[in-house]
């Protein structure tokens, strides 16, 4: 079973070196400041707040169409099979709507609206940790309409270089206290969003 | 030359056959408006058709299988919930609205109540998962079907794979509700000129012309707009309509004009089925002294001078949107296996 498995995974290859086809492949580097970004881990913010992430999971895409959704939980997923230079996190509103409901699109991930047709761009769901309180938070963020769009292009520095994402400024205004749950597109939705596309470098 | 003649002798028979429309499938009555629905990407073919139909009949869909599609949506009421002014679903829930009628879904640009589906492929799962309605999961209902081998088989038969995804599942739905297409009745062939109506109904389609078509517009019966019809806020159910959706207060205590096909037989009426009879759907809309705030201006303008006779002939007319066909169509029944 091994030996086909390698004898097909050599035959690709071979068919990408003979015929100069390579499906580009770009990383992710998820941190948190300097440390690395894992879940159910503890970090700093603020100086004196710590905060834990149980659940982390956004959509970015390509301008061709192409999705990928990462998930914190799923490292594999830190491996976008493209490598365009203009990288989109969120979704137009045809993406949304298409009603395509398969592969990185398929409800069973758990960010798709069925009662209010859309995706959830990014789901964030943790704890917060400050001077002996716990408060947790839940976040779905999503929106295609206007004005409450979630939709930017980041473009990426370099041709080579893994994607970077430093969630640090993000976790800071996380508004935690003010508004701990979201489930719904809207003003504060949004500016989640364009903070956390702020990560990107 | 006896060559060419041995082409058309069988070639035009074999090109016809091609367009007699097998019985049940989604067909597009003349002079109606293109659809909306996306065939391109969920082709029809007879077998998804009757995947979907076996779907939509079966109660493995929901969670303690003793719910399916056809327990709030009934042939006979034109895929309405006949004496239920709202849903049910496992362990006796009820809902919050009133299963609407399932007809002509190809023409529809959304769906709900409330319009906030987008796509007809989506929509089931709503049903599906409401913990109100059927209380399943999308991977409960998966691993109920990928475990059952008549099921593997027959989707097998209609996508090609061994396993039945999300997509499968919903497409083989869409597929035989999209075919769901209710377009000949009375009305209808007065409108091919194969038959006419009656004094009554013609004064009835007169004031139908005049009082409803603007918002109920033929040939779909409706526009697919959301108004507020002056029946004001259920006081036992809290739901704001359209504005769940939208978010803009304007928006509140809208919902979507429901067809008016098959309107005899899918009741109760309203979106929260608080009205049992037509005759009393007629005398809210010719009476504004019943009407509650809000008011959707279309209704505001109208000078509501219906008299009880004008009632009379308009629910004549009304009735001229009953389909026999569609509401007996055994292709639409239950499927036995």
């Amino acid at each position: 079973m091994i030996a086909k498995n390698t004898l097909t995974l050599m035959s690709l290859w071979l068919y990408f070196i003979l015929f100069g086809i390579t499906y580009g492949q770009r990383n992710i580097i998820i941190k948190v400041g300097s440390e690395p970004f894992n879940l159910n881990s503890n970090y700093l913010i603020n100086g004196v707040d710590s905060i834990r992430i149980d659940l982390f999971k956004f959509y970015i895409g390509n301008q061709r169409g192409d999705y990928q959704l990462v998930d914190a939980s799923d490292v594999d997923t830190y491996q976008l099979p493209f490598d365009d230079k203009f990288l989109i996190i969120g979704m137009d509103s045809v993406t949304n709507t298409s009603g395509k409901l398969d592969g990185v699109f398929d409800p069973l991930l758990g960010m798709y609206w069925a009662w209010n047709t859309g995706y959830i761009q990014l789901k964030i769901k943790g704890n917060c940790y400050s001077q002996g309180f716990n408060s947790s938070f839940d976040y779905h963020i999503g929106g295609y309409q206007v004005p409450y769009l979630t939709y930017k292009v980041v473009k990426v520095q370099s041709n080579n270089a893994p994607l970077t994402i430093d969630l640090k400024h993000f976790f800071s205004v996380l508004p935690i206290y003010s508004t701990p749950k979201i489930m719904l597109p809207g003003p504060i939705a949004q500016e989640i969003f364009y903070n956390f596309t702020s990560s990107f470098k | 030359m006896m060559r060419w003649f041995i082409f058309l002798l069988i070639g035009i028979p074999l090109i016809s056959l091609m367009f007699v429309p097998i019985d049940g499938l989604f067909y597009r009555p003349e002079k109606w408006p293109k659809p909306i629905y996306n065939f391109r990407d969920n082709p029809l073919t007879f077998e998804g058709y009757t995947l979907g139909r076996t779907l939509f009949y079966d109660p493995i869909l929901s969670k303690d299988s003793t719910i399916s599609c056809s327990s709030c949506h009934l042939q006979f009421t034109a895929f309405a919930h006949v004496d239920h002014p709202t849903s049910h679903g496992i362990n006796s829930r009820a809902g919050k609205r009133n299963a609407p009628g399932l007809m002509n879904l190809a023409w529809y640009p959304n769906f709900h109540w409330d319009g906030g589906v987008l796509s007809l492929n989506g929509q089931a799962i709503n049903p599906l998962t409401h913990p109100d309605e059927m209380g399943e999961t999308l991977e409960g209902v998966l691993v109920k079907l990928n475990r059952n081998e008549a099921y593997k088989s027959e989707f097998k038969k209609v996508f090609g794979t061994e396993r039945i995804t999300t997509s499968h599942l919903l497409k083989a739905l869409a597929q035989f509700t999209v075919s769901l297409v209710s377009a000949n009745s009375k009305y209808d062939s007065v409108m091919r000129k194969e038959s006419s109506f009656n004094e009554q109904e013609q004064r009835g389609y007169s004031l139908f012309l005049k009082h409803c078509n603007q918002c109920h517009t033929a040939p779909l019966f409706t526009n697919f707009e959301f108004k507020a019809n002056g029946i004001g806020p259920n006081a036992l159910i809290n739901d704001s309509g359209r504005r769940v959706i939208t978010g803009k207060a304007s928006d509140a205590y809208l919902f979507r004009i429901p067809t008016l096909r098959n309107i005899e037989y899918s009741f109760p009426y309203m979106h929260d089925g608080r009205i049992t009879k037509l005759k009393d759907v007629i005398h809210h809309y010719a009476n504004s002294s019943n009407w509650v705030y809000p008011i959707s201006k279309e209704l505001k303008l109208k000078n509501n001078s219906l008299s009880p006779e004008d009632q009379k002939d308009l629910i004549k007319f009304l009735k001229t949107l009953t389909d026999k066909e569609f509401l007996f169509n055994p292709s639409f029944g239950y499927r036995l296996k």
